[in-house]
């Protein structure tokens, strides 16, 4: 009996204070209000980077132009091939727009047969600007956008180009739901961005190092898309005729400081939300000795693997060719290739 | 890349100078690659560290 009132009054208390001030309010759910319409929203599950981070990194890599020059090997490199796969499409755009541009790296490989304007956007003002007075051949527009928040209107592009920029979207399903909407039907997306496999010596290295050196490990290498869940999130993005490829770049680096220098010139520095903002300088060399024991290279380099991604997706459109029905075909595939068969050994 | 006189290329430098310990201790966490834990390689790290401290002529 006592126990019973001791509970219900321990209980009683609080509950009572807070329903009858708060009546309505506190009753049935305890989900924060819904934000104001056309605020930035991405749910907390998909929290990976901590973007201002990001932009900060990038600010800062920009800032030392004459270093930030000399690490953009990579970045060209993939621009080029995602121009590559750009040209494969015959069609004259009149404005393209890419997301993530960094410095300028796909506007150093566009021509005038592919495009009138080339609109390059970045969260990065300082790395936009970077090369300001650089002239390409095509006239570039710069602007200054948040990936995860684009400020297009629906229905008003038509191609999207998007180069080693993506790894660092939190919602990426969501983006690419932006993607699609601000697309023209028939609007092409065209992107590269790197794979699960990046990094991947230096991503094991540091694990051995710090698993030695402090007893634990922590996350120092960013989690990255797999090539497998691309082509699903094209399609759930409402993206058609989608392609999704895979490509390595392999650079040799003389050691894992100099990686780590390079990529943090890059403006690739770790942006992970939870990540450790000290690097042991006893877990650095102990991760360079052991980058070198496991994958260096007999002359004494270290090779570092990017691994890129490149997606290609369509925004269905009426005018689009389409498979013809189930069952429409009037030859048999399996008459064709048995008579093919039979037939090529009377030729030879 | 970098100029000599920043410390990171100053490290990188003494590291490399120290190759012979750097692949003792290298040797010695590929070895034990399933059973890592804190200072397995204890010995082999501080021949290592001795090593890059002496060419760097820096303690820590």
């Amino acid at each position: 009996m006592i126990r019973t009132v001791a509970r219900t009054l321990l209980r009683q208390p609080g509950v009572h204070r807070n329903t009858r001030t708060l009546a309505p309010l506190s009753f049935y759910s305890t989900a924060p209000p819904p934000p104001p319409a056309g605020s930035k929203t991405v749910p907390s599950s998909f929290q990976v980077f901590n973007r201002e981070a990001k932009r900060m990194q990038k600010e800062r890599a920009a800032s030392n132009a004459e270093e930030s020059r000399q690490v953009d090997y990579v970045k060209d490199e993939v621009a080029f091939r995602v121009v590559d796969r750009l040209l494969d499409i015959r069609r004259e755009f009149n404005e393209v727009v890419e997301l993530g541009s960094g410095c300028g790296h796909i506007a150093k490989h566009v021509d005038t047969d592919m495009m009138k304007k080339l609109i390059m956007c970045d969260m990065s003002e300082t790395m936009l600007n970077r090369d300001k007075d650089t002239e390409y051949e095509v006239p570039v527009e710069r602007r200054v956008v948040d990936e995860e928040n684009l400020p297009f209107k629906e229905n008003s592009l038509e191609c999207v180009v998007s180069s080693l920029s993506m790894h660092w979207i939190n919602d990426l399903p969501g983006a690419m739901i932006q993607i699609q909407r601000s697309l023209k039907p028939d609007g092409v997306f065209i992107a590269g961005l790197f794979g699960g496999d990046t990094l991947f010596e230096l991503r094991t290295s540091l694990q051995l190092a710090e698993q030695d050196r402090e007893g634990g490990i922590s996350p120092r290498i960013s989690p990255m898309a797999d090539s497998r869940d691309l082509g699903s999130l094209l399609s759930r993005a409402g993206f058609t005729l989608t392609t999704v490829d895979v490509d390595e770049v392999t650079v040799n680096y003389p050691s894992a400081i100099e990686l780590m220098q390079d990529l943090r010139a890059m403006g690739e520095s770790n942006a992970v939300i939870n990540r450790r903002h000290l690097l042991k300088r006893d877990t650095m060399m102990a991760a360079a000795a052991i980058y070198q024991e496991l994958y260096g290279n007999p002359d004494g380099t270290v090779p570092a693997t990017f691994q890129i991604l490149y997606m290609i997706g369509w925004k269905p459109s009426p005018t689009q060719n389409k498979p013809l029905e189930r069952g429409s075909a009037k030859l048999s595939l399996k008459d064709r290739l048995e008579g093919e068969e039979s037939v090529t050994p009377k030729v030879e | 890349m970098s100029k000599p006189k920043q410390t990171v290329a100053a490290f990188s430098k003494s590291i490399a100078a120290c190759a012979s310990t750097a692949t003792a201790y290298g040797a010695c966490i590929s070895a034990t690659m399933n059973d890592v834990h804190k200072g397995v390689c204890e010995k082999e790290f501080l021949a290592f560290k001795d090593c890059v401290q002496t060419s760097m002529k820096r303690k820590w």
